[in-house]
């Protein structure tokens, strides 16, 4: 993957930030920043300790409204896990976690075990850099706290089966066997059609004459 | 010898029980005319072909499908993965369904512009705007099903806007989405809309429309009334059925290829919890309305540019719906204000779709 991540801030001003966010939701409006920062903890992406992120969460625009619905009107909880590629290659990748509750108001707003926000970081994809895409930017809260382990087969299987639902399914043959069949299939269809309309071609001729000479 | 003998005896048995020698000699003598225009009288039986193979697929893949918001993305994953030819099955049911909205559109614009809703038709042309809106519904409910995130996403704004009506928006904003919010109720209603509701609804009036195109006969082009011309009529059986199977065939085959070689792919499984995500749009036969409430600016004066925009669109079905009733001309008038403002709305619509597919 083509990832670049830049430190951004570890600043208490952007944690300030967020909880006037999160409290005024038309403070997101006002700071358009701070609701990308805010996008990329709500993006969907809700994934369970052990699981990897398939890609960095993007956000989205419409955002602030969305987060300033719910964080004025419900609960939510949003349990990220993310695998960071290393800024260049060979460096390792970096797992993080973090776990935001969303509350009615800023106090509930923590991080797991209270840590305080510990790392923001810009995104972007290298198809951002070079304007093939309109993707925004994406800012992750990130945690170091290592991931809740809890029955790692039968996590497994969840990490496999969730991984599969977040990804677009684009059908395709099963195997050599039923594509061969298909298209066989196909073919021979397009030649039972073009027998069908000689036929009915000469059916309707046959139908016509019968109703002009009235027989 | 023998064979015809129990032909004879079949025959008779059921002539005895259901007397369908009635319904022989109805088609036996029932005409059609045969003019330039009769092309688009194929249209009528090419919806009921595409509406037919969609009952046929959409039976099959309720076999498997499980309407929750647990299962409901990961029933039509399976669907695509593990039954036999499940994907192309659920792609047929996805080209039958943009084949049927495609040709119901060339059927009322063509009905439209031939006038053919003029006396004694009117009845006609008001069930058939009916089916045109149950055939929406049909899209619009169905598109949910999969659950990925821009089924969701598009339900949450179609839902939202009859909100923009006033004193009863709220309600049938609810009614579709069974609370407040997009949520499992929603899937479930959305389903037993697309299959129970809906499909009841529009066999009820498909036959209350076939029993009016039966009993009234297809209309005369009106340039060959003005004019004086005599227009030659053939039987419906066997000649024109003759001619409507060629177009059948070739539809279907046309289908099944698109089907298999374009198939339809399933998104993400949804989260409720998700935002919109950026450029939302609807399928592509509520383009142009989508556009056209993207034109209306946030407020008008004192009422929101969203009522606004959903009154003149409610206004103009209206007018559509009682055209009939507005166009009272004898039928030897053409109309040309009806066929001009008719074109003009058809040039709108096309170019609002257009418009919004290039954004």
């Amino acid at each position: 993957m083509n990832l670049r991540i830049k430190q951004w801030s570890q600043s208490p001003v952007l944690f300030l930030l967020l909880t006037c966010f999160l409290f005024f939701p038309l403070a997101g409006k006002l700071f358009p920043c701070i609701g990308k920062a805010a996008a990329a903890g709500n993006n969907g992406v809700t994934l369970m300790a052990g699981e990897t992120a398939p890609e960095p969460v993007l956000a989205r625009p419409n955002f602030f409204h969305a987060v300033g619905e719910r964080a004025s009107s419900g609960f939510m909880r949003i349990n990220l896990r993310l695998v960071i590629p290393g800024e260049s290659p060979g460096k390792k990748e970096t797992e993080t976690t973090a776990e935001v509750f969303f509350g009615f108001g800023p106090a509930e707003l923590f991080l797991r075990q209270n840590q305080p926000l510990l790392l923001a970081g810009w995104v972007e994809r290298q198809e951002i850099k070079e304007g093939k895409t309109d993707y925004m930017e994406d800012l992750s809260w990130l945690q170091t706290a290592p991931p809740e382990r809890r029955g790692e087969k039968q996590e497994g299987e969840n990490v496999r089966e969730r991984k599969e639902n977040r990804q677009v399914l684009r059908p395709a043959f099963m195997n050599i066997k039923e594509k061969v069949g298909i298209y066989a299939f196909v073919a021979w269809m397009w030649l039972v059609i073009a027998v069908f309309l000689y036929v009915l071609n000469e059916q309707v001729k046959e139908a016509d004459r019968r109703h002009r000479y009235k027989l | 010898m023998r064979s015809k003998v129990w032909r004879g005896r079949v025959a008779s048995w059921w002539e005895e029980r259901l007397g369908w020698s009635l319904l022989v000699n109805f088609l036996r003598h029932k005409t059609v005319p045969q003019t330039k225009h009769t092309i688009w009288l194929y249209t009528g039986s090419l919806i009921l072909l595409f509406f037919s193979l969609q009952v046929v697929t959409g039976i099959i893949l309720a076999l498997y499908y499980k309407p929750t918001i647990a299962e409901a993305n990961e029933s039509v994953r399976r669907i695509m993965t593990e039954v036999p030819l499940g994907w192309v099955i659920r792609s047929i049911h996805f080209w039958s369904a943009t084949g049927m909205i495609a040709t119901v559109f060339v059927h009322m614009i063509s009905s439209w512009l031939l006038k053919s809703y003029r006396r004694p038709r009117e009845l006609t042309w008001m069930t058939g705007v009916f089916l045109l809106v149950i055939t929406l519904g049909f899209g619009f409910t169905g598109y949910l099903l999969p659950w990925d995130h821009l089924s969701l996403a598009a339900t949450k704004v179609g839902t939202d806007i009859p909100r923009a009506i006033p004193l009863v928006g709220l309600w049938i904003s609810k009614l579709l989405r069974g609370g407040e919010d997009v949520s499992g109720d929603t899937l479930t209603r959305f389903y037993i809309f697309h299959v129970c509701l809906l499909p009841l609804l529009i066999l009820v009036l498909v036959g209350i429309h076939l029993f009016l195109v039966q009993k009234l006969g297809m209309s005369h082009p009106l340039s060959c009334e003005i004019k004086g011309i005599r227009v030659e009529e053939v039987p419906f059986w066997p000649n024109f059925v003759l001619r409507e199977a060629r177009v059948w065939v070739v539809a279907v085959g046309l289908l099944v290829t698109v089907a298999v070689f374009l198939p339809r792919s399933l998104g993400p499984k949804a989260d409720l919890m998700a935002p919109t995500p950026a450029g939302i749009k609807p399928e592509w036969y509520f383009l142009f309305l989508f556009q056209t409430l993207k034109l209306f600016p946030a407020e008008l004066l004192v009422v929101s540019g969203e009522t606004v925009a959903i009154f003149l669109i409610l206004l103009g079905l209206a007018l559509f719906f009682f055209l009939p009733l507005i166009d009272t001309r004898p039928a030897a008038r053409k109309g040309k204000v009806i066929t001009l403002v008719s074109l003009a709305l058809i040039a709108y619509a096309i170019g609002m779709t257009i418009w919004s597919l290039l954004e």
